[in-house]
């Protein structure tokens, strides 16, 4: 049966305050979830109250800002700072987004809380255990599949068939979508995820590719496409505005043009 | 404690190689029950105020008693391919989910009987006022 509750040992407790310096002139209060396995002990939420004007813009900004001027032991993964490499993708104010791309003023008036990525195991702080996911995705195969033996040059596409791979290409596997699913959330073992299924239409609407028969044979099934309930989570939160439940109902569409 | 892997993981059993054609059924009866319950809609304005009688004569039409075994009977199965999802999405342990798709089936199909049972038994029967 799913857990609708934590176990006890994953229950959130409060965790320590760390008082703005004197004199901060404009103070915002982050809440952020903190867990370290090899500390032992339940996860807690650590208080810091920011002198916004001591960092910059985004919510990024504020987690480096606290990191190096507040509090060293606080992780988190983070590279290009402009939603390119998706390492900074984690839950703020309730919604998953790239910490690089959200900005701390969008975040409204009140305390801005920040957690890992929902329902994945935490492997410290704001840092999800993503292997899952990563597997996830190697199992679509997302690489060009072909019989025909390769062309003297590139394999052509007109443009229109390039068109089709609009939407699709530009997902950067943050792991905001998949882990913002419930269907996911419950059965993510089975279910391959809006992230991963999305990619795999990526593959079956690339005109140069020649396995989509494989690739529909490999996805049909009851868990690993059809526990897509169509429930938006996906297309809400993805920061580069894609829309992976219109990706899972086209590869449902192929399915039931292939059986009917 | 396991050491599978998550290739192990992902890999599972393989694809079951179905469920379109589940999902066509959903979609089907879904689009089937569109029409049938504006009809039914429209039977339960037309059977208002006419009391007992008036009911009776209504399901006593054969056109109405038809489409009315057929809103039931579909609403059902669209009801246990539903309901299904939810026990598979939820449950999770074999014998929790086996035994709840099973009573999932025999609720559905003793409630199918008994309401073609009792339309038939309105629509021909002598039960009356």
């Amino acid at each position: 049966m799913v857990e609708l509750t934590l176990p006890r040992n994953s229950k959130v407790k409060k965790g320590k305050v760390w008082k703005a310096a004197a004199g901060a002139k404009s103070v915002k209060t982050f809440k952020i979830y903190r867990y370290d396995p090899e500390a032992g002990g339940n996860p807690r939420w650590d208080t810091y109250e920011v002198d916004t004007t001591r960092h910059g813009p985004m919510l990024l900004d504020a987690l480096i800002h606290i990191k190096n001027e507040i509090d060293p032991t606080l992780t988190f993964r983070r590279s290009c700072r402009e939603g390119i490499c998706g390492s900074c993708a984690m839950n703020i104010d309730g919604r998953n987004t790239l910490a690089c791309t959200k900005g701390w003023e969008e975040c409204g008036s009140g305390d801005i809380t920040i957690s890992p990525l929902p329902h994945m195991p935490v492997v410290k702080d704001l840092v999800p255990d993503l292997n899952l996911f990563y597997e996830q995705y190697a199992s679509i195969e997302p690489f060009l599949q072909t019989e025909t033996p390769a062309p003297d040059k590139e394999r052509l596409q007109s443009p229109k068939e390039r068109e089709k791979l609009d939407g699709l290409y530009e997902c950067i596997l943050c792991a905001c979508c998949s882990t913002s699913c419930p269907s996911y959330w419950w059965n993510q073992e089975k279910y391959l995820g809006p992230a991963a299924l999305l990619q795999a239409y990526r593959w079956l609407a690339d005109s140069r590719d020649e396995a989509t028969g494989k690739r529909l044979d490999d996805l049909e099934d009851p868990f690993k496409l059809y526990r897509c309930h169509t429930i938006m989570n996906c297309a809400q939160v993805c920061p580069k505005g894609l829309n992976p439940a219109k990706a899972i109902a086209e590869i449902k569409k192929m399915l039931a043009k292939r059986a009917v | 404690m396991s050491f599978e892997t998550d290739k192990k993981k992902v890999e599972g059993l393989g694809s079951a190689h179905h469920g379109a054609g589940v999902w066509i059924k959903e979609r089907v009866s879904s689009l089937i029950l569109v029409p049938l319950t504006v009809w039914g809609l429209w039977g339960a304005w037309t059977i208002a105020n006419t009391g007992y009688d008036g009911a009776w004569a209504f399901v006593r039409n054969p056109i109405n008693a038809a489409l009315l075994a057929v809103t039931v009977l579909v609403s059902i199965y669209h009801m246990h391919l539903g309901m299904r999802v939810v026990i598979e999405d939820y449950l999770h342990k074999t014998l929790g989910k086996g035994l709840s798709l099973f009573l999932n089936f025999v609720v559905c199909a003793a409630l199918a009987v008994a309401t073609v049972i009792s339309i038939l038994m309105v629509a021909f029967g002598g039960f009356g006022v």
